[in-house]
C-alpha cells in the first residue's frame, strides 16, 4: 500500500518545518538580519545543526548497519558554483529558501504562492537550459 | 506557569542554539531512520516530475542515490510531495497556535522592501526572485537544506564551496539593496 509508505513523510516534513517556522526561518526580517549580520539567530541555526549533525554522521559511517544507507559523494560540476551564485541572489530578494517557502503559505502569507510559483517556474527553465546549452552530467540534487 | 511553557514553545520565536542542534539531529535521524537524504530544493524538480508521470529527476545520472529504489513499494520520489506537504502543514500548524509572525498577506517585515510598495509588486518581486532560487539550486544540486547543513555534515567540499558562494551573494545583494534604497 502506498500511502502507508509515503504517510510517514508527511510527519517527517512537519516536524521539519515546525522548527523552521519557530526559529524564524520563515521570516523575511530574520533573514534579512542574517545577511546584514545583525544577529546571530540564523547563523546559530545552521551552525548549530552541522555542529551536531557533523560527528553523528561521522559516527554512524563506523556503524556496520550504515552501509545499506544511501551515502553520496557530491561532485563539483561546471553548476555547482554558479549555480549557489544565482541562489544566493533569490534567497536575498525573495528572503526565502526553498523549503520555507512552503511552510510561509501554510502560515498565511500567500504572496509565498508567488516564490513557490518562480522555484517551480526556474526548474523548468533550469531543464530546458540544461538540455540546450550545458553539457555536463548532473550532480545528485540534495 | 503552563501558560508560559506554551508561549515559549508555540508562541516565541526559539533561541538559535536550541532550533540548530535539533535541526541536526534530524538530518542525522531522516537520514538513518527514513533512508533519504535532506534537502528542500529537490522536491520541487520530483514534485514536477509526479505532475508529468515521471519518476522523477529525470536529469539524474543513472548512478545517482537518489534514482536507487530505497523502498521497492516506491520507486518514484513521490515520497517528496507528501514531505513538501507536511513543510505546509507546520505553517498551518504554527498558525492555529497563534505563532509570532503568521498571518498576513506579506511576509513579517517585507512591508516597503521593494519600491512601488503594492501587493502586486511585492508578489512580482518574489516570483522573480523565486525563479533564481528555483534555477540557481537545481543548478547547483542543493540549497541551505541540502548543502549547507546535510552536504557540510557529511563533509562534502562542492556542498562547503556551494554554501560559502551563496552566503557571500547573498550578503552582498542585501547590502547593496539597503545602501540602494533606504
Amino acid at each position: 500500500m502506498r500511502l502507508r509508505a509515503h504517510l510517514p513523510f508527511l510527519g517527517w516534513g512537519l516536524g521539519f518545518g515546525f522548527v523552521l517556522s519557530r526559529c524564524g526561518a520563515t521570516r523575511f526580517d530574520v533573514i534579512r538580519a542574517m545577511f546584514l549580520l545583525r544577529s546571530p539567530q540564523l547563523y546559530e541555526v545552521i551552525g548549530g545543526a552541522i555542529a551536531v549533525a557533523l560527528p553523528l554522521f561521522a559516527l554512524l559511517k563506523t556503524r556496520r548497519g550504515a552501509r545499506g544507507l544511501p551515502w553520496a559523494r557530491r561532485r563539483l560540476t561546471p553548476g555547482t558554483l554558479p549555480g549557489a551564485a544565482l541562489f544566493g541572489v533569490g534567497w536575498a530578494v525573495t528572503g526565502t529558501c526553498p523549503g520555507p517557502a512552503l511552510v510561509q503559505i501554510g502560515e498565511g502569507h500567500w504572496v509565498a504562492l508567488a516564490t513557490v510559483a518562480g522555484i517551480l517556474a526556474g526548474n523548468l527553465l533550469y531543464e530546458r537550459a540544461h538540455r540546450r546549452f550545458f553539457h555536463w552530467r548532473p550532480d545528485s540534487c540534495a | 506557569m503552563f501558560e508560559e511553557m506554551v508561549q515559549t514553545v508555540f508562541v516565541r520565536q526559539w533561541p538559535g542554539w536550541v532550533a540548530g542542534p535539533l535541526i541536526g539531529l534530524y538530518a542525522v535521524a531522516f537520514f538513518r531512520f527514513a533512508r533519504r537524504p535532506l534537502g528542500a530544493s529537490s522536491s520541487f524538480p520530483a514534485a514536477i516530475e509526479a505532475v508529468r508521470g515521471g519518476d522523477g529527476l529525470d536529469l539524474a545520472h543513472p548512478d545517482d542515490p537518489l534514482k536507487l529504489p530505497y523502498d521497492p513499494r516506491d520507486p518514484a520520489p513521490r515520497w517528496r510531495l507528501w514531505w513538501l506537504a507536511g513543510l505546509g502543514c507546520a505553517g498551518l500548524l504554527c498558525r492555529g497556535l497563534g505563532a509570532e509572525g503568521t498571518g498576513g498577506f506579506l511576509l513579517p517585515g517585507m512591508a516597503g522592501a521593494f519600491p512601488g510598495g503594492g501587493p502586486w509588486t511585492d508578489a512580482l518581486a518574489l516570483f522573480g526572485g523565486g525563479i533564481l532560487v528555483g534555477f540557481g539550486t537545481r543548478m547547483s544540486g542543493g540549497c541551505t537544506s541540502g548543502h549547507a547543513i546535510f552536504g557540510i555534515s557529511q563533509r562534502q567540499w562542492p556542498s562547503l564551496l556551494a554554501t560559502a558562494v551563496f552566503f557571500a551573494v547573498g550578503m552582498a545583494v542585501t547590502f547593496a539593496w539597503r545602501a540602494l534604497l533606504p
